[in-house]
């Protein structure tokens, strides 16, 4: 971490910096600045309860609960979109096991696991982890997930992005894991038939209040959003 | 076909079963992906597994490292295809953690500001002895973990397995599922 906190002309100096880097040497810079890799080297002492040649796992120094526990890369990532697919597996696996070892070891009645994604998404750290907090009933912890309904046009519209942008990119990489996969089968004129005869006077009134979806958007540039956090 | 895994009483085997419409966004022999249409944001998603296991302490490694690369790239998607600002990935394992549906499943969800969602939690304040009591417990039991099967794991076709779940096991989560209001 910086000594002291630079002033606004210096940080403006370090945002354009940062613009003009390469992505390697970006990552470079991200992973010096990084607190959570200087624990993993071990410069920075905390609790570690697990470790192997790939993923750490550290009690959080917050915790929501006792046993709150941070799992990471060692490798520096910003973000879980920057995660080859292997290493998604490797972490996810460790915080499988590591949820059972908490129902068994310390009591815990549940738990979560919670990966924040950019900051709007609650992310603090410039290192991607995983928490994985062990709960139990009336535990204090209560999180919010309103409901919102979508329309048939949003439905049709969010979902068919989704699926393309999945579809494509998925069924290339699995062709060989997955010979059967088939993001969008013949029978989806079907189901929106059916989805059609649930709701059927909805679709007119909502085609005006949708343009908010229907704007063509700009897709966000993961790059710049991994930017952002390296220099909080 | 998955007959024996699919449970009757089950909105997610619904769900997979085709009798409850959903949109899709990704589908394998074993895994899909459906549009919440309840959702926490539009764009929100959760990645099931096709074969019923309620937490995930039941799910296969073989599973479970598909499953959340499939949620990464949904995630990726959200960001690229829909303009969010953020993205979670949200597993309510139990209970207690929220878990309503005796289904596994991995929720990712959109973020912007402000948009009402929050996954935050109020820090505890832990005594340095609270904390090395939880350490030692943990790191203890965690000697055991790792050593995953990594044929299993990078196995190329993975047949779906039988579920092992006694009829006790199940009716304990329907019943406490039930007094959720």
């Amino acid at each position: 971490m910086a000594d002291e906190n630079p002033n606004p002309e210096q940080l403006k100096a370090l945002q354009e910096k940062i613009k003009n880097m390469s992505p390697e040497e970006l990552k470079d810079f991200q992973k010096k600045q990084c607190i959570f890799c200087q624990i993993i080297s071990g410069k920075i002492q905390a609790k570690k309860i697990y470790e192997d040649e790939k993923v750490v796992g550290i009690l959080d120094i917050n915790p929501g609960n006792p046993g709150h526990t941070l799992v990471m890369t060692k490798e520096h990532y910003s973000i879980m979109p920057q995660l080859p697919d292997e290493d998604v597996a490797d972490v996810f696996l460790v915080v499988k096991a590591l949820s059972n070892t908490m129902l068994r070891s310390i009591d815990a009645q549940g738990t979560n696991i919670i990966v924040a994604n950019g900051i709007a998404a609650g992310q603090r750290a410039q290192h991607f982890m995983v928490h994985l907090i062990p709960r139990k009933e009336n535990d204090g912890i209560n999180f919010v997930l309103p409901q919102k309904t979508l329309n048939e046009n949003e439905i049709e519209m969010i979902g068919n992005k989704l699926a393309a942008a999945l579809g494509g990119s998925v069924e290339k990489e699995e062709k060989q894991l997955a010979p059967q996969l088939a993001p969008l089968p013949e029978k989806k004129s079907n189901e929106i038939k059916i989805q059609k005869e649930v709701h059927p006077r909805k679709s007119k009134y909502h085609d005006k209040d949708n343009t908010e979806i229907n704007e063509p958007k700009t897709g966000i540039n993961l790059d710049d959003i991994s930017k952002i956090l390296g220099v909080k | 076909m998955m007959a024996d895994n699919v449970r009757e009483n089950c909105i997610i085997c619904q769900i997979v079963g085709g009798r409850i419409p959903s949109k899709k966004v990704y589908e394998d022999d074993l895994i899909m992906a459906v549009l919440d249409v309840n959702g926490a944001n539009p764009g929100h998603s959760f990645v099931i597994p096709k074969n019923h296991y309620p937490i995930i302490e039941q799910v296969p490694d073989s599973e479970i490292g598909k499953m959340f690369q499939i949620s990464n790239k949904i995630s990726t998607a959200i960001f690229e295809t829909l303009g969010a600002q953020g993205t979670n990935i949200f597993v309510a394992n139990g209970i207690p953690a929220g878990q309503t549906v005796a289904h596994f499943m991995i929720n990712v969800i959109p973020r912007k500001e402000n948009d009402g969602i929050n996954l935050q939690w109020q820090p505890k304040q832990l005594s340095e002895e609270e904390m090395s009591t939880v350490e030692l417990k943990l790191k203890d039991s965690a000697k055991n973990v790792g050593g995953f099967d990594k044929e299993k794991k990078n196995a190329k076709v993975s047949a779906p397995k039988p579920v092992i779940l006694s009829d006790e096991e199940e009716e304990y989560f329907s019943r406490q599922l039930r007094r959720i209001p």
